[in-house]
Formats: structure tokens, C-alpha cells, sequence
């Protein structure tokens, strides 16, 4: 039963997260963030924008990452 | 649906089963994506199915094929109906997110020629030399090498085209949209793998993958920001203008990696070589 839960974990984890953790923290970051700036009353296409630009960073962070490994 | 709302809308969050862009999107992402990971199981069981047993190696396929058609069918109707459409969104378009963006990355880097592109006639030649490896093929009976081995490539491949289609049918209703490009996409690579009966190595993945994490990505966006209340300028408009920017972001990423690439001479990434 364990070897089985560590195997379906272990499966997932690297479905979703494979060798690029920062693919995995970063757009849960920025949702975090964004959900922050609309919660303090930021307005909400201006988030949008925003939100869209921080997710081609992570992106543009990662291949940085990569192509440096 | 709302009475004034013209037929194939989003309205409240749900697709309403007319054709519309969205729709159109959802059948050409579920295509793309599928056409990939279909490819790449076509080149297992054709390794199993040449070095091995067909018969068994079909059973396999047939048995793979019928547990990710369960899933498909519990997952998608369960979601769609129990989850409230918000937080279904916010979860399934920030998973849209990061899968797109793994795929987007790759691509990228593929493409500017920093990863090595995948090369199904290698990956043919690696399964086949470890097949070669078990014990021989018994006379009569099942081939459980083979059924494993078909059974294990399919599923496993097909999970992501099973996620995908999932995700998308969920946050939109768009279960039907999804299943019809991911079949279409499955009746058009077996057909060719039938006919040329040998690895099809020149599908031009690569392109695929990049277009498809394109799409990925940008749903992601439009959903998770949906979720967590972000009022998108344009409403649903806001999905072409979201793709296209992450296109001109990732084909500038690609510019940008080989400009870079010359400046510091590196050769592989300056020709787009691949590099292991």
C-alpha cells in the first residue's frame, strides 16, 4: 500500500513538476499575488495585465535557468 | 444559456455546444496535443507489435485505450457537475498553466536548438533493442511482454491527452470539443502509422508541442485569472489577445536564444543544431 502511494506520488510529481520546479512554484506564486492585489482592491484588468506579463517571466526565468544548467 | 446570447457563447462560465472560436481552439488544442503523445505511443507498440507479438501487443493498446475512455468519462462528468465552475477553473487552469508552460519552455529551447528535438526513430531503435533483451516470444498464448509494454506506453502517453481533454471539458463544457479533436487526432495517426508502418519520425513534433503549449498556457491564464476574479479586458476576447501575446513572447524567446547564441559562439544553439 505504501509502495503504491509512493509510486502514484512519485508519478504526479513528476507529471506536474518533472525537473523544472520553477514551472511548478512560480505561476502558483504569482496567482497568490495577483489573488493579493485584487483582494486590496487593485483593479482587476489592470491585475490581468499584469498577471499575464509575470507569467511570461517565469517563463522567460526558467529558459535562463535551463540554458545555464 | 442566455436567451440574447448568440449560439457557441460562453455564458456563466459554461460553453453552451455551438461552434464558436473557443470551441474551435479547444479541437485544434486537443488535436495537437494528442497527435503528439499518440505519435510517440505508436512508436512503443510498433516496437513491440515488430519485435514481439501484434496480437498481444493490440490486446494491450485495446485495454489502454478502454481505461483512459473510463477516465475521461468519470473525471470529466465529475468534475463539470460537483466542482463549482470557480474553483474548477482557478485549479484546472492553474494546472493548465504550469503543464503549458513545461511544454512551451522545451519548445523553446528545442527550437533555438538548446534541448535535443525528440527523434522517434531513435526512440524506436532504443525500445526495440530493449525488447531484444527479454525472454523470447512463447509459441502459443498471450504475449504478456507485449500486452505489458503496449498496455504501460499507451496509458501513460494517453494520461496526458486524458488531462488535457479533462481539463478543458471541465472549465467550459468543452468535453465534447476536446474528445472529437482527440479522436480525430488518434484515427489519423494509427491510420498513417498503419500505412507507413515504421516510426513516423517526420511529424514535425517540435512545432506541434510549441503551438500546443502556446494554447495551454494561455487558457491556463484565462482560467486560473477567471478563478481568482480577474475581470479580463474583453471578456472572452481576451483569449485571442492572451495567445497572441504568449506567441510573440515565445517566438521572441526563440530569436532572443539564438542571437545570443552567436554573440557567444556557441554553434549549437547559433544553427539550431541539437544538443543532447
Amino acid at each position: 500500500m505504501i509502495r503504491f502511494a509512493r509510486a502514484f506520488l512519485h508519478f504526479w510529481s513528476d507529471f506536474l513538476i518533472g525537473d523544472r520546479l520553477e514551472l511548478f512554484v512560480g505561476p502558483i506564486v504569482v496567482l497568490l499575488a495577483a489573488g493579493a492585489l485584487l483582494g486590496a482592491g487593485v483593479d482587476g484588468a489592470l491585475v490581468g495585465i499584469l498577471f499575464f506579463a509575470a507569467i511570461g517571466l517565469v517563463g522567460a526565468l526558467s529558459i535562463g535557468l535551463a540554458t545555464r544548467r | 444559456m442566455a436567451r440574447n446570447q448568440p449560439r457557441g457563447a460562453f455564458t456563466a462560465g459554461r460553453y453552451d455546444g455551438g461552434v464558436n472560436s473557443v470551441a474551435v481552439v479547444t479541437i485544434l488544442s486537443a488535436f495537437l496535443a494528442s497527435a503528439v503523445e499518440f505519435v510517440e505511443a505508436a512508436t512503443i507498440v510498433l516496437a513491440v507489435g515488430v519485435t514481439r507479438q501484434w496480437r498481444s501487443a493490440l490486446i494491450g493498446v485495446a485495454a489502454a485505450v478502454v481505461t483512459l475512455a473510463l477516465l475521461i468519462a468519470v473525471f470529466g462528468s465529475a468534475l463539470a457537475l460537483f466542482v463549482p465552475i470557480g474553483t474548477l477553473r482557478l485549479v484546472v487552469g492553474a494546472f493548465l498553466l504550469i503543464y503549458g508552460l513545461q511544454w512551451i519552455t522545451k519548445a523553446i529551447l528545442r527550437a533555438a536548438g538548446a534541448k535535443a528535438k525528440h527523434d522517434e526513430a531513435a526512440i524506436f531503435a532504443a525500445e526495440v533493442a530493449g525488447l531484444d533483451r527479454e525472454p523470447p516470444v512463447a509459441a502459443t498464448g498471450m504475449d504478456w511482454i507485449s500486452f505489458t509494454v503496449a498496455f504501460k506506453g499507451v496509458l501513460l502517453e494517453g494520461l496526458e491527452v486524458a488531462f488535457i481533454v479533462v481539463t478543458f471539458g471541465a472549465s467550459a463544457n468543452l468535453l465534447g470539443p476536446a474528445v472529437l479533436g482527440a479522436t480525430l487526432a488518434g484515427l489519423i495517426v494509427v491510420a498513417i502509422a498503419v500505412i507507413v508502418h515504421a516510426p513516423l519520425a517526420r511529424v514535425p513534433e517540435n512545432a506541434m508541442k510549441f503551438v500546443v503549449g502556446v494554447m495551454l498556457t494561455g487558457f491556463g491564464t484565462f482560467w486560473s485569472g477567471e478563478g481568482i476574479g480577474i475581470h479580463w479586458p474583453g471578456d472572452d476576447l481576451a483569449i485571442v489577445l492572451i495567445l497572441a501575446g504568449y506567441l510573440a513572447l515565445a517566438l521572441a524567446g526563440v530569436w532572443l536564444l539564438r542571437q545570443q547564441a552567436r554573440r557567444s559562439g556557441d554553434p549549437a544553439l547559433a544553427v539550431g543544431a541539437p544538443r543532447p
